[in-house]
């Protein structure tokens, strides 16, 4: 398992929710390292997932903040949805505004102390999490970037096979992960081929095989 | 922040600005009070207030005619009382209730107000205006609904008391005189209404109304989500959620159960204490679960305490003072 290092602001903004709330456990990351690998992505998203009666709450610390004026607000217990997108769209103009996204889960598989209350994802967990977001159509980040983004991060040997497809079950998405990985496989790239076990190429031929039969239909 | 509520703010401060002239010229005495009076104290406002409430010795009906022909001025229609003057003063579309109080602001002839320079529009005039410790004091016993406080409990009003006493709690603190106040407050109001109240029966109706003006012992507060909402429109910046509004409440029942149980005189340390509880333990999980199993006692659903200490730790330990003193 890797986990990321928080980017300044997101450090800061971890710690102002874990000044106020400080017997909450969350997770907070950010899109900051993932940037290298998005083409259209230009936006950071700030994400923190707590506990959903406290949601409300971890806005409203950050909303007053003055920096944090400009940022776009998603909030939900399951989807999340704009809170503030006329007002903001009103005052910022062309310029480009960071994302904060506030999310209920009570599930911190896949996280690790931080410091304090505050914890950090590991990669897989990120990766997956984007990818469940982008296809549940939550966000606006596509399949095909948060796809580049796992890819990037595959290549890269910073994410272990059994633990993404642990997490994936977990969020009802091992299906579409082992297709992603039996494509990669497919490919034939070297690096590819020696991290993914051969099971998981296996069952995500028999996935797609499965939808290639629906699509007949 | 409502721009309508913006100009009746400032038309407020500018009907001031011409009556505390007035009075000055004849001799006789105005005191600015209500929560005008409160933003005029703090240093750093937090709302607008939209009426103006003062205290004068003379006949009002006099003292308003230097408002014609500028302002276009009504008498409100109220019950017969040789207490109050109403009246509506409006300009360009923009109104505000004036409500003079005749009665003495304390029993014991005091002179809780000092003379004060403000600013309206620009300009600078003085005023005499009730000392922090009076307006905090009135504010309390204003939440004392059903024996002292207001006639009729109305979520908004209750929502400006308890909002105002908490900024005048952030800047001034609370001292002898507070208290001296909150007790002479309530013997004025007895005589007005004719009741006889005493000073335990005012702290204990403030404080029951405080706790359960949110979803405490009840799964419902007395306070509305909508009301809340609105009241955001009185507020210069920010909102107001019901976990902030808990904090708030259950701060001035705290502050009100060190008054009842060390009287004047020890109630300014007492919650000089609880404040300093607040702040350095707040942060400390086995604090909180003590405070959590001391609330269970009194009929406060555990989901509730959790969601206290999750989100508003220093709520469930101002809650704890206000039922458990520790002092």
């Amino acid at each position: 398992m890797t986990s990321l290092s928080l980017a300044p602001n997101t450090e800061r903004m971890a710690r102002a929710v874990a000044g106020r709330m400080p017997h909450l456990e969350f997770a907070v990351w950010d899109l900051s390292e993932f940037m290298p690998a998005f083409h259209n992505v230009r936006r950071n998203m700030i994400f923190i997932e707590c506990d959903k009666i406290a949601l409300e709450e971890v806005m409203r610390v950050l909303q007053e903040d003055p920096k944090l004026g400009d940022y776009l607000f998603y909030l939900g217990e399951r989807k999340p949805k704009t809170v503030n997108e006329a007002w903001a769209s009103a005052r910022s103009g062309d310029e480009i505004r960071d994302a904060i996204v506030i999310i209920a889960r009570k599930d911190f598989f896949g996280t690790t102390k931080w410091e304090g209350n505050i914890r950090v994802p590991t990669m897989e967990r990120m990766v997956i999490d984007l990818l469940a977001y982008s296809l549940r159509d939550w966000l606006p980040i596509t399949v095909e970037e948060a796809l580049d983004a796992f890819t990037w991060f595959l290549k890269k040997g910073q994410l272990k096979t059994a633990y993404l497809q642990r997490y994936a079950t977990r969020r009802y998405l091992g299906w579409f992960l082992d297709i992603v990985l039996y494509k990669l496989g497919e490919k034939g790239e070297e690096a590819n081929r020696t991290r993914i076990h051969p099971k998981y190429i296996e069952s995500g031929r028999r996935y797609l095989e499965a939808i290639k039969q629906v699509e007949r239909l | 922040m409502n721009l309508d509520f913006q100009a009746r703010h400032g038309q407020a401060l500018a009907l001031l600005s011409l009556l505390s002239k007035e009075a000055e010229k004849r001799g006789q005495l105005l005191v600015f009070l209500g929560g005008s009076a409160v933003q005029a104290t703090l240093s750093n406002p937090r709302r607008l207030s939209v009426d103006l409430d003062v205290y004068y010795d003379g006949d009002a009906k006099e003292l308003l005619r230097v408002l014609e022909p500028e302002y276009e001025l009504e008498a409100r229609p109220t019950l017969p009382t040789e207490l109050f003057d109403f009246y509506k003063a409006s300009k360009d579309r923009v109104l505000v209730k004036i409500d003079v109080a005749r009665f003495h602001l304390v029993a014991d002839g005091g002179t809780p107000y000092e003379q004060k320079e403000l600013d309206a529009a620009g300009s600078r005039f003085k005023t005499f205006i009730a000392t922090s410790d009076y307006l905090l004091a009135s504010k309390l016993v204003n939440t004392a609904v059903g024996a002292t406080g207001r006639a009729q409990f109305n979520p908004t009003d209750f929502l400006k008391d308890v909002f105002d006493a908490n900024c005048l709690a952030d800047e001034f603190g609370t001292n002898l005189s507070t208290w001296h106040c909150f007790g002479q407050i309530n013997e004025v109001q007895n005589e007005i209404r004719k009741t006889s109240f005493t000073l335990g029966q005012t702290i204990q109706a403030a404080r029951n109304n405080l706790i359960n003006c949110v979803p405490t012992t009840q799964p419902l507060g007395t306070v509305p989500a909508g009301a809340l909402k609105g009241f955001e429109e009185y507020l210069l910046r920010g909102g107001l959620s019901q976990l902030q509004l808990s904090e708030m409440a259950y701060r001035m029942a705290a502050y009100l159960k060190a008054f009842e149980q060390k009287e004047e005189q020890g109630a300014p340390r007492a919650i000089r204490e609880i404040e300093s509880t607040v702040q350095t333990r707040f942060n400390d999980a086995v604090y909180a679960d003590q405070c959590i199993r001391g609330l269970i006692p009194h009929g406060i659903p555990v989901a509730r305490l959790q969601q206290l200490k999750l989100v508003r730790p220093k709520a469930l330990l101002y809650l704890d003072a206000a039922y458990n003193s520790h002092f």
